[in-house]
């Protein structure tokens, strides 16, 4: 049944309605117009200067045709589902020494949560220097083991697995969370644990790990959400290599850093091929969506096996 | 009544309060930073005061992409324009995001005048991004002659003007003479072959298999990719732009190449390389410290090696040619930095006035003395105080030539680009043979127009 709303409730819904209304414009200006917009530049030729021309499902084809697309896509995959399970392995192995009661606790923790504060641009400046491949102190530690250490940035075989070291360095968020969780496991399942005889090991995946499956999860989804995003890394390396690769920043050596926003970047504003980028930019959208829904079920599944709701 | 004339009267203040807070940042020349990069601040910094508005005065505005220093002498320029005459009024902005002049034209909010590479005007002209400057040329009978040839041709598409060229740019073969004697000889090499000879004598590696010094110039990469390719007489493109990678040149220098790689291992030389960009044009630059052979640059080097105080002892050569093809000797890509027009400029005669002025007025000395760059006019050839730059005599004779080699007038040619830097990548890394690769590079580019 239809409840009809009385004239106050109406006044309150009008009112409510110009307070919000400074956010809802913004909202529609900035986000939904820009959203149907680029919708729209996927089925047209535009420069983003000029008049944007009609060509259907051109631009969609010219994107499945791309190789660099697909190269593009993979070394996104890459970072989505190689890079995330290791930071969250590191995340989880910082939090559990930080979580346990030891002197200069408070100091370690600051230490290890210290490089997320850290602009990402600087970062990024600061990696490169540490992997060079004379004087950087990543090669230098390699060395110490007898270990020649590879040009990181410039052998296609090792430049994915530089980002990856890199952002085992960014976990300090992720740290937090995972801390977080291993103080909210009750100590007597551990006790009880400990009287049936587990060991530390034992006690970690028998213990810790169920209790905390269900944050590690939702971690890993917002991570493989956001490797989707991976751009401002890459585009710094890129553009700091561009003396080595010529002046035409792309993708690294063989373009075995292009990430997926990066080369929509590149279609958008260096070929000025706005059409194809936002055509790549909405199947983006919709592999992002399928992973969320999909990782969505999951966390509820792997929430709900925890007890949680 | 009264609350609710309170209440009506306090959210039309909120939602004014806060439409003000979201538009006050295009107030001003020097606060208007959409979507730029991480250092728009600084380099906007680098701006000339917004003068004080006349009543016949017009403003031109002017985004150049230089920064620090060479912002310094922009603004010194601009200055001295805005002191000549009282019609308009330049105010100048440090802008090197490319992304940031895109955003500006695309909204409506570009500069009038712009500065650039030509490769950029090429671009921008396929696109329709830019006033033909040609109209002003033709009604004025503006004499395009006291520009180098080169240098105006680097400039017209499809027959028309579209930037007047403030400088030029050219690569040498800059020599390392003690280490040359060390190897036992007196004279640069004329040759690629020669050349080649005195790079593997030269070429030192220390106990661990690293290269400490490098005879042969494959750092910096970009000028492996073209003038050693052009020393063959290859060329990326033919005349009417279309892509040409399985020319004979390109396959004969790429072979060099790789012999060389062979030589001393692929993996010494990305570590020396690797070093060597991180610290390019830096104190610790690989030739500036005595530790490179041959070195492909500009005509900056020798000013930059004198403020590092680097004691090497240099000397410039052209770029060598063949033995089969002496006639190659000299060539070297040639570009300019542009003066351009934007098509949607509010103020194009003021703008046409200001592009005049600065590339072929007193600007252009300005210019071409606080940055380094070779001059694109002809009448500053033989100027005494552009002559006393270290290394311009030699590079002014290597222009004089005439044997650049312009960029293509193909609107995909980043894209190109791309496909050969992943190409060379390829070849470099032991992944493809040199014929293979460039036969797949051509089939990947042959549509590229």
């Amino acid at each position: 049944m239809k409840v009809k709303k009385t004239k106050q409730e109406r006044k309150d819904f009008l009112y409510g309605l110009l307070f919000a209304s400074p956010w809802i414009l913004g909202f529609l200006a900035f986000s939904v117009y820009p959203l149907l917009s680029s919708l729209y530049y996927s089925f047209t030729e535009f420069n983003a200067v000029t008049a944007p021309k009609w060509v259907g499902l051109e631009n969609f084809i010219d994107v499945f045709r791309d190789p660099l697309v697909w190269k593009s896509l993979r070394n996104t995959l890459f970072m989505a589902f190689v890079s995330t399970p290791i930071n969250l392995m590191v995340a989880l192995l910082l939090a559990c020494i930080v979580v346990r009661n030891f002197k200069g606790r408070g100091f370690v923790r600051t230490a290890f949560f210290l490089p997320s504060v850290i602009p990402m641009v600087a970062a990024t400046m600061v990696w490169i220097w540490m992997f060079d491949p004379t004087y950087g102190y990543i090669n230098n530690v390699l060395a110490l083991f007898g270990i020649s250490g590879p040009s990181w940035l410039l052998d296609a075989r090792f430049t994915k697995w530089a980002l990856v070291l890199m952002g085992t360095w960014n976990t300090g968020t992720t740290m937090l969370v995972c801390m977080a969780a291993l103080q909210s496991v009750p100590q007597s399942y551990y006790e009880s644990a400990e009287i049936d005889g587990a060991g530390v090991v034992k006690r970690f995946f028998y213990v810790t790990l169920p209790c905390v499956a269900h944050v590690i999860v939702y971690q890993a989804i917002l991570s493989i959400i956001n490797a989707f995003q991976y751009f401002q890394q890459v585009y710094i390396i890129v553009t700091a290599n561009a003396g080595v690769k010529g002046g035409s920043a792309a993708g690294g050596p063989e373009n075995s850093i292009l990430m997926y926003p990066l080369y929509i970047f590149h279609n958008a504003f260096t070929y000025l091929k706005m059409g194809k980028a936002s055509a790549m930019a909405w199947l983006l959208f919709l592999v992002v969506a399928v992973l969320t829904v999909v990782m969505t079920k999951v966390t509820k599944k792997v929430t709900e096996d925890a007890g949680g709701e | 009544m009264k609350k609710k004339l309170v209440g009506t009267l306090f959210v039309l203040g909120m939602a004014a309060l806060s439409a003000t807070g979201c538009s006050s940042s295009e107030s001003t020349a020097t606060s208007a930073a959409p979507a730029a990069g991480e250092n728009s601040a600084a380099e906007e910094a680098n701006t000339t005061e917004a003068p004080a508005s006349g009543e016949d005065v017009q403003v031109v505005t002017f985004w150049y992409n230089n920064t620090g220093d060479e912002a310094k002498v922009y603004e010194e320029a601009i200055a001295a324009y805005n002191a000549s005459q009282s019609k308009y009024k330049v105010e100048g902005l440090s802008v090197t995001d490319a992304q940031k002049l895109i955003v500006s034209m695309s909204s409506n909010e570009a500069p009038d005048v712009i500065k650039t590479g030509n490769q950029s005007i090429i671009q921008y002209t396929k696109n329709g991004l830019l006033q033909s400057v040609q109209e002003y040329v033709d009604a004025e009978s503006f004499d395009t002659s006291v520009f180098s040839e080169q240098s105006v041709e680097a400039n017209r598409i499809d027959g028309d003007l579209y930037a007047l060229p403030l400088d030029a740019y050219t690569i040498q073969m800059f020599y390392n003479k003690t280490i040359l004697e060390e190897i036992g000889y007196t004279e640069p090499p004329e040759t690629m072959e020669e050349m080649y000879e005195m790079a593997v004598k030269a070429t030192k590696l220390d106990a661990n298999g690293n290269i400490d010094v490098l005879g042969y110039p494959l750092f910096p990469y970009a000028s492996a990719r073209q003038e050693l390719i052009y020393g063959f007489g290859g060329r990326w493109w033919d005349e009417n732009s279309k892509p040409t990678p399985l020319n004979e040149g390109v396959l004969d220098s790429l072979t060099m190449n790789v012999a060389y790689r062979n030589e001393f291992g692929g993996k010494a030389l990305d570590g020396f390389i690797g070093t060597a960009n991180t610290n390019r044009y830096t104190e610790q630059d690989m030739f500036f410290q005595g530790k490179q052979l041959f070195r492909l640059d500009g005509s900056w080097l020798p000013t930059m090696m004198e403020n590092f105080g680097s004691d090497v002892d240099w000397g410039i050569t052209l770029i060598p040619g063949t033995e089969e093809h002496p006639e190659y000797r000299g060539s070297a890509r040639f570009e300019t930095d542009s003066i351009a027009i934007p098509i949607m400029a509010k103020c194009k005669e003021g703008a046409w006035d200001f592009t005049k002025w600065l590339c072929s007025g007193d600007g252009a000395k300005i210019i071409d003395l606080g940055t380094g760059n070779l001059p694109a006019l002809k009448s500053l050839y033989d100027d005494p105080d552009v002559m006393a730059v270290p290394g311009f005599p030699e590079f002014i004779e290597a222009l004089e030539l005439g044997k650049g080699v312009q960029y293509p007038q193909m609107s995909d040619y980043d894209e190109y680009m791309n496909l050969v830097n992943a190409t060379l990548d390829s070849i470099y890394a032991g992944n493809e043979e040199p014929e293979a690769a460039l036969q797949a590079l051509y089939e990947q580019s042959k549509d590229f127009e």
